[in-house]
């Protein structure tokens, strides 16, 4: 094929395309022109109302008590300690004659879950906004731990602590331990500005930065002994975030920078081994927290649109993540010789690029074309390292690994418009995905979907959602005869052929003013093919309705359901090839909640109920040898009132009450009734079943200004 | 010499090409004037909407004046350019006499009744507001959908409820039915008490990734909160780097740490070598550390990566 044979083609429908764009233009610049004519002169907006210029805003007092704080709970106030307590919650908001404005709000000021935030807005000049958060959650069992200086780096033991080869053999593990409830506090803070000042330029600066504080559980272990320590937490990222932009009727560009920094105040936990030494020297036992990192990432998108006929938009952006964290030792075993680690900077150069083009050539018909390409690149130190096994003893060197990857995807997509609002899509998208792992693993995934979506009538939307995927390509087959040295099998399983299949349904009905409802059920299949190992086969269920009825004036009830279910199929062997057990799992869901109101009630009252109720339970079996077995389920239910009065007793003073009530019930095979020495070679937090209810009354007044 | 005259043959083509492209660039646009349906505009502007539309209106709309769109001071504002008619297009027609028995036309944007598109009703807002994240705003999930900016924000309102954390969640769960099942979890990120956003890991305007997530690496909305988990690490575990929901499920889950699975059987699904990691669950063998509290991560704790020199089975 000679390139006149491309060129004079491709020239004759580029000539076509310039002719159809250029006359839609002709025609759009004439409109422009009928569009100057308009006299505005005669538009004096005399009905127009004045800005209210000058404060406003409400302030509001609350009194709460609770009975007893619910770490599961969604509501924030339940989290927090029990007993008494008062806060106050409120906004306060300025409007200036120069039109700059300032809105400032905060809730739950007194509590452990405050939020305060302040706006100014100078319209074509800046924008400023500044926002302090606090999350605080807390586990959800309560513990016990017989390690001292919790908070800390070191963990020890009591001085009279004798190590035992098993737990219920530690004789002063009960007498030594104190109660322990792990919890952590995460503290944000976020300054934003925007500056407009120059028409058609914008220039953006966040800040923000995150502090974890508090505890968690974090098991140490020797082998096959392991203890549950109660690890600190001291940890901050700070994040800068800077863009410049500039937008046209036509185009826009965007450059940006974002740079973050992980700091982590404690970089090593030690702690005392509680049981007897499996090695000379094993006392302690030291394991490394997360390292200070930090990433940089310059990224630069634009769009352009030529008229409502081609659209394109872009993205491609460069960056890096680092860390270069000193390496703590080898071992703190003070009887192994081992030479120090050395220094072992790590680095990921991360590289993106999506590109998008959207063509209308007719009314009714529009194709979608989009690229993207994610590239990671492990530019770490990868060799080998002498390797010391949970300060026990020294092992075979060993290679980090290399987490390199690099992820294409071709996607193309056609969008065909039915009668009225009713569409329909096509598309396909080819993804291909390479990994660096000592061989090159490639796999390709293709993926075909539809979509339909009719409105039968103005009232009514029912929209289907068909879509199949398709892994294949890797080169990844079990050898039964091959023993791995470093276990490829660990990913190679999850690499293997696939086929996925998704189905959903949604209907939304809206025939009168006051009536809505909405359904949707959406189903997954998902097998494995070609591995005889892992996951086989899955399936999942979910159903949700919703419904909204203001059935009278001033009566509003709305209610959902939504029911879940996730079916697991995998086998295992212990040798590599012949699967010889199989593990079947079952999870179910089911929540349902309503909420029912009564608004203006003698044109002073306002009541509302609402209730949520989940219901879990997870099933699992495993069958070897053709032998069933079963675990016992997992259980979990939640209940939850919410019971509100508003008293309107003056324009601008409310009074309002509110009782909420909520239990939580688990029954956890994993956790449920093991004490600390309930296990033989891990010494555990100690764990009661759970059966938690609480109670919140709480009263507010509030006043608007 | 024959190569030459071929190429200035075919000049006059392709600086024809070339002219109609870039002529048709320039005149084709997104402006505000640019986006306008055919129809005559009122003789009064907002005085001629606000005669019925006034605080006594149905459907209030006065609140507009106190948001920047209301602000005719500001040039950039629409009731300082066409008012009204700036958004809802020309409204002649509506305003004028109606006979009896007829049926008043609808304003041609933004009417319950009217016949305009999602996507041209789309076009007026992305006139002034094709910046930033709605670059990729064309092309998105949510556009492609016909999702509308007044599916979602309320132009009218004093304050867009988007903008309150527990409204604008509320509003995604409409469409999002199963996610807002997910967030009642035992197990799940804050949402339902309105301390997380829906916006604070997706960019419902359009978006890099798959599923509107944030950023331009999978990960990179995890990092944004979960810094400690980005190493990069001496002993990385794959899935992580890869990305996170393999392993959790970030909506919500009924198992602990918002896992798709419980261990053993999660890790079990890619640790298929010989040796006690592909040990059956069985529960006769209940109370044991393979089983109970964490499982696998009992001792192998450092499940997100170890950068302790001695930490390869991310023990240390």
């Amino acid at each position: 094929m000679h390139r006149r044979d491309v060129i004079k083609p491709a020239e004759a429908i580029l000539l076509t395309v310039a002719a159809h764009l250029a006359t839609l233009s002709l025609a759009q610049a004439q409109q422009e022109d009928d569009i100057h004519l308009i006299d505005k002169s005669a538009w004096p907006c005399a009905y127009c109302p004045a800005p209210e210029t000058g404060p406003g805003g409400d302030i509001e007092l609350s009194f709460g008590s609770l009975d007893a704080a619910l770490p599961i709970s969604q509501d924030p106030i339940r989290q927090t300690d029990e007993g008494f307590a008062w806060w106050i919650g409120g906004q306060y908001r300025n409007l200036l004659p120069n039109g700059l404005s300032l809105d400032a709000q905060g809730q739950r000021l007194g509590l452990d879950n405050p939020v305060m935030q302040l706006d100014v807005d100078h319209p074509g000049r800046f924008d400023l906004m500044l926002a302090y958060q606090r999350i605080h959650s807390s586990a959800r069992r309560p513990g016990q731990t017989p390690f001292r200086h919790v908070g800390q780096g070191q963990l020890e033991l009591p001085d009279n602590w004798l190590s035992a080869g098993r737990t219920a053999d530690m004789a002063q593990l009960q007498s030594g331990s104190q109660a322990f409830t792990p919890g952590q506090t995460f503290d944000r803070i976020h300054l934003g500005t925007r500056l407009q000042a120059v028409r058609h330029w914008d220039f953006e600066v966040k800040l923000s930065q995150n502090k974890r504080r508090g505890s968690i559980w974090s098991p140490g272990s020797f082998l096959t002994q392991s203890s549950f320590l109660p690890a600190p937490l001291d940890e901050h990222t700070d994040q800068l975030e800077v863009s410049i932009g500039h937008q046209q009727a036509h185009w826009n560009i965007e450059l940006s920078y974002l740079g973050s920094q992980f700091r982590n105040d404690i970089r090593a936990l030690r702690w005392q081994n509680p049981f007897n030494p499996l090695r000379t020297g094993a006392e302690f036992g030291q394991k490394a927290l997360a390292p200070d990192n930090q990433a940089h990432q310059f990224s630069l998108a634009a769009g352009y649109r030529h008229g409502r006929t081609l659209s394109m938009s872009g993205a491609l952006s460069a960056g890096q993540q680092q860390q270069d964290a000193s390496l703590l030792p080898l071992t703190i075993n003070p009887h192994l010789a081992v030479d120090a680690p050395g220094q072992r900077d790590a680095e990921a150069r991360l590289q993106q690029a999506m590109f998008r083009l959207l063509y209308r050539p007719t009314g009714t018909l529009r194709l979608k074309f989009q690229y993207r390409e994610h590239e990671r690149d492990n530019r770490s130190h990868r060799t080998p390292l002498n390797i010391v096994q949970s300060d026990l003893y020294i092992d075979d060197p060993r290679t980090p690994f290399d987490d390199g990857r690099r992820r294409q995807s071709l996607k193309l997509e056609a969008d065909v418009r039915l009668q009225g609002s009713s569409k329909l899509r096509l598309g396909w998208e080819e993804q291909r995905k390479q990994r660096s792992s000592g061989y090159r693993e490639e796999t390709d995934e293709q993926k075909t979907w539809l979509r339909l979506k009719l409105q039968p009538q103005r009232w009514a939307n029912l929209s289907l959602q068909l879509t199949e995927r398709r892994r294949g390509g890797s080169s990844f087959r079990l050898n039964p005869d091959e023993l791995p040295p470093q276990n490829p099998l660990m990913r190679a399983v999850n690499l293997s052929d696939r086929k996925q299949t998704d189905t959903q349904l949604r209907l939304h009905l809206e025939p009168l003013p006051w009536l809505q409802l909405a359904l949707q059920a959406a189903y997954q299949d998902q097998r494995t093919a070609s591995a005889r190992l892992g996951p086989g086969q899955s399936e999942r269920l979910s159903l949700n309705a919703d419904l909204s009825i203001a059935f009278a004036e001033f009566w509003q009830l709305s209610a959902f359901a939504a029911s879940h279910r996730d079916r697991l199929d995998q086998t295992g062997a212990e040798t590599e090839a012949t699967p010889h057990w199989e593990a079947n799992s079952d999870d179910r869901q089911r929540n349902f909640g309503f909420s029912l109101s009564r608004t203006q009630l003698w044109k002073r009252f306002d009541l509302s109920l609402d209730y949520q109720h989940l219901q879990g339970r997870s099933d699992l079996q495993t069958r070897q040898f053709g032998l069933a077995r079963h675990f016992p389920d997992l259980l979990q239910r939640w209940h939850h009132l919410s019971l509100r009065g508003v008293y309107h007793w003056r324009p601008r003073l409310d009074l309002s009450l509110n009782y909420r009530w909520e239990r939580y019930v688990e029954d956890d095979w994993q956790q449920d009734d093991l004490a600390s020495e309930s296990i033989a070679n891990l010494l555990g937090p100690g764990s009661a079943g759970w059966n938690a209810r609480s109670q919140l009354l709480m009263a507010s007044l509030r006043y608007r200004y | 010499m024959r190569t030459s005259r071929r190429l200035i043959r075919g000049l006059p083509l392709r600086l024809l090409l070339v002219a109609l492209f870039i002529g048709s660039a320039n005149q084709l646009g997104a402006s505000p004037d640019a986006v306008s349906p055919e129809g005559d505009y009122s003789r009064k502007g907002a005085d001629t909407c606000l005669k019925c539309h006034d605080q006594d209106a149905e459907a209030p709309v006065l609140s507009l004046f106190a948001t920047p769109h209301g602000r005719r001071q500001d040039s950039r504002a629409p009731m300082s350019q066409r008012q009204c008619e700036a958004c809802h297009g020309p409204g002649e027609a509506h305003a004028g006499r109606v006979r009896r028995g007829e049926e008043r036309p609808a304003m041609p944007y933004f009417s319950r009744s009217g016949t305009a598109r999602t996507s041209e009703e789309n076009q007026i807002c992305l006139a002034c507001h094709q910046d930033g994240e709605r670059s990729h705003w064309l092309g998105s999930e949510h556009e492609s959908e016909d999702v509308g900016c007044v599916s979602c924000h309320q132009v009218h309102s004093r304050v867009d409820p988007m903008r309150h954390s527990s409204r604008q969640n509320a509003r995604c769960a409409d469409c999002h039915q199963d996610v807002r099942a997910a967030t009642l979890r035992p197990s799940s990120h804050p949402l339902s008490s309105g301390e997380m956003r829906c916006s604070d890991c997706h960019s419902s305007h359009g978006a890099v990734q798959d599923t509107l997530l944030r950023g331009l690496e999978k990960n990179q909305a995890c990092f944004d909160c979960h810094a400690e988990k980005r190493g990069p690490l001496l002993w990385p575990h794959d899935p992580v780097s890869e990305d996170c929901t393999q392993c959790h499920q970030a909506h919500g889950s009924t198992h602990p740490a918002m896992l798709t699975q419980r261990p053993p059987l999660l890790c079990q699904q890619c640790h298929a070598q010989p040796d006690h990691p592909s040990l059956p669950p069985d529960p006769q063998s209940l109370p044991s550390s393979r089983l109970s509290l964490r499982s696998c991560v009992n001792c192998h704790s450092q499940v997100h990566g170890s950068n302790h020199p001695s930490g390869a089975a991310l023990m240390r």
